[in-house]
């Protein structure tokens, strides 16, 4: 086995504790902590097995006066190791859980170490959704009438992201709930504080599942008439099918005049065999297919966020 | 006094208590760490996470100032402001103390 060792993991901002805990049992299982680097992997050396207590300073002011910010810490008997996006490593040799072996000595600098790392690190999370992830959802799904896959991979990565921003401040709302309970007891005001920061989330949920679900959901009728049929929609995300038997010289004739907007996709297909026609439609227009064969036909029609009507006529 | 550090100051946490108390004279952030635990028998360590967000919030609301640096180490003093807030919190502990010698 090295002597050294990088490991990625994946700790969410408010985790801080569990990142602590995390660096001080390598260094019992005799890895000694030297960095971290971009997005999350910890660079290790193989060291004698010893007790030691990490603890995470999230102060960006003391980044930028780091000489004097360092001395302080070392003053006091803390290495300064590293620091990573906002955050400064330091540890002291010893098992945690005596007075002298923690950073902060009361609840409300902790408290403090808190709301500077909401400032500095789920603020601009905010933002980013706000005014990128939110507004993107919006171009790339209800803006969009359909028929591109670029599109549609876009619509479903940024809803991807979407969810994983979500269940990001879920995380990071119920552990500071729990910190901030713990600190300052329980009370009305944190309750409501965070019941509030809950309603957002569900209500963004919901907001987003109802997006999606009137983009992609069907809605439409078929009326059939003595020749043929017609598929008024209003929004046509799946497939109408419709069997017939047609002889040698009929022409199919579709007409999408009145077609709105949207992705259409049409296709003729004699029974066991390849179709005899089939295309992609983006405008109005209309197309006449030509039987050469007797036979048992389908004829598939299918659309993506598809408006607007298609008559279908025999002739 | 405004109401912000009213509301922040008043009353005040032990470390902040401290720290004004040793800043009548100009020290720096572990001259108060060793300050406050000679006097209070070894009880009391002040930590540097603390140490520093207390300095840096009370410079910030004018509580204390800057004089100088040495070897990188901000030596800080108590300001008039500092002096006003520090004066209510001794009052306030002078009638904490006062009751509870009355009521024993």
């Amino acid at each position: 086995m090295g002597n050294r060792k990088t490991v990625f993991k994946f700790f969410t901002i408010p985790q801080y504790q569990q990142e602590e805990n995390y660096l001080s049992t390598m260094h019992e299982n005799g890895w000694d902590f030297n960095k971290v680097t971009f997005p999350g992997f910890y660079h290790f050396e193989k060291c004698e097995p010893k007790k030691v207590t990490y603890r995470l300073d999230y102060n960006r002011e003391g980044i930028r006066n780091k000489e004097e910010y360092v001395q302080m810490f070392s003053d006091c008997g803390w290495e300064h190791i590293c620091d990573f996006v906002g955050y400064s490593y330091f540890r002291k040799e010893g098992e945690a859980g005596e007075e002298s072996e923690e950073i902060f000595c009361d609840d409300a600098s902790r408290l403090d170490m808190m709301k500077r790392v909401f400032m500095g690190r789920i603020i601009p999370l905010i933002i980013i959704f706000a005014l990128v992830i939110i507004p993107q959802l919006f171009i790339n799904t209800a803006g969009y009438n359909g028929g591109s896959i670029v599109h549609d991979v876009f619509s479903f990565s940024f809803l991807g992201l979407a969810i994983l921003y979500l269940v990001l401040f879920s995380i990071t709302a119920v552990q500071f709930y729990q910190y901030e309970k713990r600190i300052s007891g329980d009370s009305p005001g944190i309750r409501l504080k965070y019941v509030g920061a809950f309603a957002i989330i569900v209500a963004l949920v919901a907001g987003i599942a109802l997006l999606f679900w009137s983009q992609y959901r069907s809605s439409y009728e078929v009326t059939e008439n003595n020749n043929g049929y017609v598929v008024e929609a209003e929004k046509l995300n799946s497939s109408v099918v419709k069997e017939y038997d047609l002889k040698k010289g009929e022409t199919i004739v579709f007409d999408f005049a009145e077609f709105q907007r949207g992705h259409l996709y049409l296709s003729v297909t004699e029974s066991g065999k390849e179709p005899i026609f089939f295309g992609d439609f983006y405008n109005c227009g209309s197309e006449t297919v030509e039987i050469q064969n007797d036979g048992h036909y389908e004829i598939e029609m299918s659309g993506e966020k598809m408006t607007g009507n298609v008559e279908v006529s025999i002739e | 006094m405004d109401a912000h550090i009213k509301k922040v100051y008043v009353p005040m946490t032990e470390t902040g208590f401290y720290i004004l108390l040793c800043l009548r004279e100009p020290n720096h952030g572990y001259g108060i760490v060793q300050k406050v635990k000679e006097m209070t028998g070894g009880d009391i360590v002040l930590a540097p996470g603390t140490m520093y967000g207390s300095l840096s919030k009370m410079e910030k609301d004018g509580l204390i100032r800057f004089v100088r640096e040495e070897e990188k180490r901000k030596i800080y003093l108590i300001t008039d402001l500092g002096s006003e807030v520090l004066n209510l919190e001794m009052k306030r502990i002078a009638r904490l103390y006062k009751n509870m010698k009355e009521m024993r």
